[in-house]
């Protein structure tokens, strides 16, 4: 049966469930409102201005688990767009 | 003194009702004094599940209120002398009685039976605080769906701020045939995600229906897939170690018994 | 109606409550005290709660509103025989009778001082109580309490009478647990002897 599963492109959807409930419960365990969320890519946003030019909307910023396989420990991943380094830091 | 079970799930339909009445029923089956507890004000169902509707007097709320006595309101079970229910009243709501009047009526039961099982109503508010408020044990149902699993992780996470961190999972309405295309599920997955012990697994079984239109829980009924999940569960709690279903053996019938053999 | 009827007694004045809840209780009660507070001021009040309504606890939270605004003495209502026997509502021949016109459905409580005529369905889990008789024009499938106060000559019919209990008067009958044939006429209880016999209704025979 597992040798047909190599060949099928779609993953079974119990993978998919187990992996949306992963996330889900990181969300709901760690009790992060995207209020919260917000605040915080406000600060990031304020921040990093001070030492690059930014695409201020291209920044997105979740909450998601450590890399390693498996792991539950929230983790807090930002990915900022950067147009221009400022030249004052250097 | 005997030991207080809250059977809880925070979703609604996954299977408290049959789960606390097959528990009770299958308790009392192996000798044990049982009073299952309706916390569900307003929306009582054990009584449908063990078949006692018609014999309603007195309910809990009346024993918090004081206008009967507890043993008034205890009715008892139509098969067996040592099982009884504390219905709820259906025409009132939650907030008629405090978790504290619901603490002092389990503890006075605690005194008198050996297992007091109270059936938890859906969601988190005010009766589940009741339900919850005199319990030793916890036994959290789910199925096998990301919204029950989501749930029970909230609900295991409530109960254990409050202390009670004796609780352990019912995996409701397994379907075998489901798990092992990947389509549903499985047992490992669902232990993984929520980090507790499983006290059971209970398949998908078509004749739950048929018990419950007839009142009569699957335990008493020999040939019941789910009855018999339930009676290895009932004697976990008493602290046998009883090994889990084969549900492949279940399923497959003639070629499961032949693979039976050849194992041996 | 008025969720209250005041009359005046040698002994004091008497709140008869109706089908009401306590809410409606304080706020009638105090209305009409305001409108004729030196009429009231300082006199003995007794409440009559026949359909028991009102809990212990907002007995005495009447009490101390009524002694602290107006000086009114609420007294309890002495169970001596003699009052008891004046409580029990006896109009199942002539008397008040309320109307539903409605399904009553599960979770739903009705109780009257007095008849009840249902014009629909009384689905199971819901409960009718009522001084007098109770007459549901359609099934009844809940739990019914006829001579809720104590008259044993009340009667429930219905056009299919099928409650999972029934009461009349202190006297109760649950529905049997095997699976009982359906009549197709409608059906009389009431008591006879001490327990609630069922009879088929039969035109000009009945009462």
């Amino acid at each position: 049966m597992d040798l047909f599963k190599i060949f099928s492109k779609e993953s079974p959807s119990k993978d998919v469930a187990k992996e949306r409930l992963k996330l889900i419960l990181i969300h709901d365990r760690a009790n992060v409102s995207p209020q919260f969320l917000e605040m915080v890519k406000g600060d990031i946003i304020r921040v990093i201005s001070d030492y690059a030019e930014i695409d201020q909307d291209g920044l997105e910023i979740k909450l998601t688990r450590t890399g390693e396989q498996n792991s539950s420990t929230p983790a807090l991943v930002a990915n900022i767009p950067i147009k221009k380094m400022k030249d004052m830091g250097r | 003194m005997g030991i207080s079970i809250v059977v809880t799930s925070g979703k609604g339909g996954v299977g408290k009702t049959t789960t606390t009445a097959n528990i009770g029923t299958a308790l009392a089956m192996l000798g044990k004094k049982v009073v299952v507890v309706d916390a569900d004000t307003g929306l009582r169902n054990l009584d449908l599940h063990l078949g006692l509707e018609n014999r309603i007097v007195y309910n809990l709320i009346d024993v918090a209120e004081g206008t009967c006595r507890l043993k008034q309101a205890l009715i008892k079970d139509k098969r067996f002398d040592n099982l009884f229910l504390l219905p709820t009243a259906q025409t009132k709501d939650k907030t008629a009685i405090t978790p504290s009047q619901m603490q002092n009526i389990v503890e006075t039961l605690k005194g008198e039976f050996d297992y007091v099982i109270i059936d938890c109503p859906a969601g988190i508010e005010h009766g589940f605080e009741n339900a919850v408020a005199g319990a030793d044990r916890a036994i959290i149902v789910t199925t096998p769906e990301v919204s029950a699993v989501r749930d029970a992780d909230r609900i295991i996470g409530k109960i254990e701020a409050k202390g009670l961190d004796d609780h352990q999972l019912i995996i409701n309405r397994i379907k075998y045939e489901m798990t092992k295309k990947g389509e549903m599920l499985n047992i490992e997955d669902m232990t993984d995600i929520l980090a507790i012990k499983l006290l059971g697994i209970v398949p998908d079984d078509e004749k739950i229906v048929v018990s419950t239109n007839r009142g009569e829980p699957a335990v008493t009924d020999d040939h019941s897939k789910a009855g018999q999940a339930y009676k290895n569960i009932a004697r976990r709690i008493l602290g046998e170690e009883v090994p889990f279903l084969d549900l492949e053996d279940e399923n497959t019938g003639f070629f499961g018994v032949l693979k039976k053999l050849f194992k041996r | 109606m008025s969720s209250i009827n005041i009359k005046g007694y040698r002994d004091g004045l008497k709140v008869y409550v109706n089908s009401c809840s306590y809410q409606q209780l304080r706020e009638e009660l105090a209305q009409r005290i305001m409108r004729a507070r030196d009429f009231f001021t300082g006199c003995r009040m007794y409440i009559v709660d026949e359909q028991k309504n009102i809990s212990l606890d907002c007995y005495r939270e009447i009490e101390n509103y009524l002694r602290e605004e107006f000086g009114i003495t609420l007294l309890y209502q002495k169970g001596d025989k003699e009052e008891k026997k004046e409580k029990i509502f006896s109009g199942i021949y002539e008397g008040r009778t309320k109307f539903f016109k409605n399904t009553i459905r599960s979770g739903q409580r009705i109780t009257y001082n007095g008849n009840i005529v249902v014009i629909g369905d009384i689905n199971s889990g819901a409960e009718i109580v009522a001084n007098g008789n109770i007459i549901v024009l359609g099934t009844l499938r809940g739990m019914a309490h006829a001579g809720y106060n104590g008259n044993k000559r009340a009667f429930v019919a219905a056009y299919i009478l099928q409650p999972s209990q029934l009461r009349i008067a202190d006297i109760i009958a649950r529905s049997p647990d095997e699976r009982t044939e359906k009549s197709s006429i409608p059906e009389v209880a009431r008591i006879k002897d001490d327990i609630i016999i069922i009879e088929p209704y039969l035109p000009n025979k009945y009462l």
